[in-house]
């Protein structure tokens, strides 16, 4: 009798724990695994070789819908590395970066493109701790029987091309037209997301759309030419690490966790082939959770291009220091990864976007933080943990 | 006993001036008031800003914007267009959305009302169209109309539409019963009725909906120009947002209002001037 009320006992007592663990997500959130809530946090082995909190945190993740660079969140998550660290996930999707900066104070850390994350520095004191991508798959499409394909001048002349304005998709749009020798001013923009654009380019307008990542790909499998993309015009297209100045100053150790994790996470993908073709399922079901276009194909080409740095290689970018290649900032020798962002900062600024005033701002009051990544590495060394 | 003072007659000439000169007395006075409320609305804005109550990064003083309408007349940046095209783009595309909504609702309505087979025939098309928000109609406008003013204006004239239609058919819906039947025991024909009565009659409450699809064609412009622009007062505001631009924002939003508020007053006097004998 007394066994049938020990064991009675202990299966509520698992129930109500399981309860607990499993109730924080968005409904766009993959299921969690079983909550290891209440296990010996000291001794828990995890993957990374991370020290869990001792009690349960919840990490809230701008998670820009349909990007490679905020796959690595969900395979941590789906995958359990988070919640073996005592931390539970909370999504707040969006599909564009400026919204998503709008939106900072719902959430503690994302990742997004640099146009969004000149907006969230400008706009709303956002720090960029880190790099989550090198977008190469930024590209400009036409139609096969247009004529644009052959990158003639005159023909490119009074065209009408379809992009969101004032993005990386611009400056890509506009490293094309530099080499053909033309400017803004000969062709015709229209401002449209990316979804749009490829919807009314398939309808027949326009002669050509500059898009990325999942849109990029299905423009492609729709039969119009990649005329050139961010990688074959040697363009850098920067895409950040940010946390928000709340997020830095009240939970900085879940800040530091998530940036481990992040990198961590991407380092397992690349571990095996295994791994990777896992990492891009989780990839296509993120999509499919959150409502963008995608299938098996696409999904392998986006993380095909995904270009996320490996630990060192973000530490790296993070605390080495050159001087400003435009010459403009003086009062100090810039981080690489503050160099990359301003590729797209000073395009936006040649086409009146910005300002000479906008970019010192950023500078001057040092918005690329790389003390996350000094402190994380110093901490993953001391930890023994394993990285590249 | 002294006599009461003796009292001026008026002439009824007078009597109507005093009255006339009473009540432009009063319309100055409410003139005034409403001036003072704005100018009172925009100084307690202004200090907030200043004195720091509110972040001018989220809330642009009045002062700011202004120098930046200024300054958006001539300079392009950073939306890529002045303010004068802005504007001359989203009125381009309002009024194509606004009078085709009262080319059609209008009529469809009063038909609604008067016809009652016409009414059968096409309100549950009606009443399934209606609640649909228009903005939801841009990826099938994108589609059908492509990217340019006719599938721009056909958003805005969906938001136009039903207030025009709804608004006809209540009027004529209201006509006096009396006319009706006076008119039928004069020999009318029922399109004559329906012509020289029904239609008359409605006029007023065709105009309270004619108001209100003026109103929702500028709320909608910000949501027409999201499908494609560029050039608009819709558009300079997404690009106010797109660079973390309050006063772009700001000054979008006040010059939208201005024009509604100015295109509101011009409604009115050609109401004013249409339903004269009403009143």
């Amino acid at each position: 009798m007394k066994k049938l009320i020990a064991m009675t006992l202990s299966l509520a007592m698992v129930l109500s724990l399981a309860a607990c663990g499993g109730g924080t997500k968005e409904s766009s959130t993959p299921a969690p695994v079983e909550s290891s809530a209440g296990t010996d946090v000291e001794t828990a082995a995890t993957t990374f070789g991370l020290k869990p909190f001792e009690t349960r945190q919840t990490l809230r993740v701008g998670y820009f819908a349909g990007s490679a660079h905020a796959s690595p969140f969900y395979i941590a998550d789906v995958k359990g590395f988070f919640d073996e660290l005592n931390v539970d996930v909370e999504y707040e999707p969006f599909t564009n970066g400026p919204a998503m900066m709008e939106a900072s104070s719902s959430w503690d850390v994302a990742t997004a493109g640099a146009a969004g994350d000149l907006v969230g520095m400008l706009g709303y004191d956002l720090i960029c701790v880190g790099v989550a991508d090198y977008e190469k798959n930024m590209g400009l499409f036409v139609r096969p029987d247009g004529g644009l394909a052959d990158k003639n001048p005159e023909d490119w002349k009074g065209t009408t091309w379809l992009y969101p304005t004032g993005t990386n998709a611009q400056m890509i749009l506009g490293g094309e037209l530099n080499e053909l020798g033309l400017s803004f001013d000969d062709i015709e923009s229209v401002n449209m997301d990316i979804a749009s654009a490829l919807t009314a380019f398939k309808g027949g307008q326009g002669d050509g759309i500059a898009v990325w990542n999942a849109i990029a790909t299905s423009a492609e499998d729709a039969g119009f030419v990649r005329v050139d993309d961010a990688g074959s015009l040697d363009i850098t297209v920067f895409n950040g690490f940010m946390a928000t100045p709340e997020a830095l100053s009240d939970r900085r150790d879940l800040v530091k966790m998530a940036w481990e994790v992040y990198y961590l996470t991407w380092q397992w993908c690349n571990e095996s082939d295994a791994n990777m073709a896992e990492a891009t399922a989780l990839y296509l079901e993120s999509c499919e959770n959150e409502g963008i276009a995608c299938d098996e194909h696409t999904a392998e080409v986006v993380m095909g291009y995904y270009a996320c740095p490996s630990v060192s290689e973000v530490y790296k970018l993070m605390t080495e220091t050159s001087a400003d290649d435009a010459g403009l900032y003086t009062s100090r020798d810039l981080l690489q990864a503050e160099k990359d962002l301003l590729v797209t900062m000073d395009f936006l600024i040649s086409v009146g976007k910005y300002t000479n005033e906008n970019r010192n701002t950023i500078l001057d009051n040092k918005m690329m933080d790389s003390s996350i990544a000094e402190e994380c590495i110093a901490e993953m060394t001391d930890m023994g943990v394993v990285f590249k | 006993m002294g006599s009461a003072p003796e009292t001026k007659k008026l002439t009824q000439e007078q009597r109507i001036a005093m009255v006339q000169e009473k009540k432009r007395r009063t319309q100055r006075l409410y003139l005034t008031l409403s001036i003072i409320g704005i100018l009172v609305f925009l100084l307690i804005w202004e200090i907030a800003s200043d004195a720091g109550f509110v972040n001018s990064r989220y809330l642009a003083a009045p002062s700011t914007i202004f120098k930046l309408f200024i300054t958006k007349l001539t300079d392009p940046n950073p939306d890529g267009a002045v303010l004068g095209v802005n504007i001359l783009a989203s009125l381009q595309v309002s009024l194509t959305g606004f009078f085709l909504a009262i080319i059609v609702g209008i009529p469809l309505g009063l038909l609604m009302g008067w016809y009652g087979g016409f009414e059968s025939f096409v309100r549950p098309i009606f009443e399934l169209v209606r609640p649909i928000p228009p903005v939801s109609w841009i990826p099938l406008t994108i589609v059908w109309l492509g990217i340019g003013l006719p599938a721009k204006a056909f958003i805005v004239f969906f938001s136009a539409f039903v207030p025009c239609v709804i608004n006809a058919y209540t009027g004529i819906k209201q006509t006096s019963p009396v006319l009706i039947n006076f008119a039928k025991t004069c020999g009318a024909s029922n399109f004559t009725i329906f012509w020289k009565v029904g239609i008359p009659s409605s006029l007023t409450m065709v105009f309270a909906g004619v108001r209100v699809a003026l109103g929702n064609a500028w709320a909608t412009l910000v949501a027409a120009e999201m499908l494609a622009a560029s050039s608009g007062l819709g558009y300079m505001i997404l690009m106010g947002r797109q660079f973390a631009r309050p006063d772009l924002i700001l000054l979008g939003i006040v010059v939208i209002g201005i024009i509604g508020v100015t295109f509101t007053a011009i409604l009115g006097r050609v109401e004013n001037r249409v339903l004269g004998w009403k009143k």
